[in-house]
């Protein structure tokens, strides 16, 4: 990780292919040494279950120890 | 903001932000799903979802600190564009004071620049000002820097975000 964290957004809501868009985003992320990801639309745009089981698709990422530095 | 949540101890954090029910107006916002119009939920959703913390409006934080500012760390976003005045304005303002944010138990405070506006400037001098109190309350900052796609550093935050609002 560099001085500043960088956090990436997540975008507006586009429907079923969020989920794969979030957790893309979140590897980009990750990859390239960033400090997380913030979404809003994604996860509260769609049905209340849907929404945290987006949120924990993201985290996953960040906890999937396989998913590292570039 | 780094000890809560599932991605607690990792370094990494997960975040819910909603600012959109000023930003794009509620109904544009909430329409999709109404149970946000009640801003429990979204307190709600971030605490299911395993957040570090949430991100929204004084109004909304404000509402229900009493009950979750114990539950799920709080970030306060103090300013926003907002489409409620018509002709539509592309400027953020600020809705509150750092203090305010401080006192409702909020951990952080987010802001946002529109870099290359005509109010950046007026914007900057602002933020850094607000920024400079959290810091000296204890309190992050966070900002994203909002041009097409292009982030840039600021010295003043602890944390930046990258985004196209």
């Amino acid at each position: 990780m560099g001085r500043a964290g960088l956090i990436n957004s997540g975008g507006e809501f586009g429907g079923e292919s969020d989920t794969k868009t979030a957790v893309r985003t979140a590897i980009i992320n990750k990859r390239a040494g960033g400090m997380g990801l913030i979404s809003g639309r994604k996860a509260f745009q769609r049905p209340f279950n849907k929404g945290a089981t987006l949120l924990h698709a993201i985290q996953d990422v960040y906890l999937n120890q396989e998913v590292t530095l570039a | 903001m780094f000890g809560h949540g599932r991605l607690a101890g990792t370094g990494y954090l997960s975040i819910l932000p909603v600012d959109q029910g000023i930003k794009h107006s509620a109904g544009a916002s909430f329409a999709p799903n109404p149970m946000y119009f009640d801003p429990e939920n979204i307190l709600r959703l971030a605490i299911e979802g395993g957040c570090n913390a949430v991100a929204t409006t004084f109004g909304a934080l404000g509402m229900v600190s009493r009950k979750y500012a114990h539950k799920i760390l709080f970030i306060v976003k103090i300013n926003h564009n907002e489409l409620l005045t018509f002709p539509d304005k592309h400027d953020q303002i600020l809705f509150g004071t750092v203090r305010e944010a401080w006192n409702l138990g909020a951990v952080a405070v987010g802001a946002t620049v529109y870099f290359g506006s005509e109010e950046s400037g007026r914007q900057l001098v602002e933020i850094a000002r607000a920024f400079e109190e959290a810091h000296s309350l204890g309190m992050a900052t966070i900002s994203p820097p909002i041009t097409p796609s292009i982030c840039v550093a600021t010295r003043w935050s602890t944390a930046i975000w990258a985004g196209r609002g």
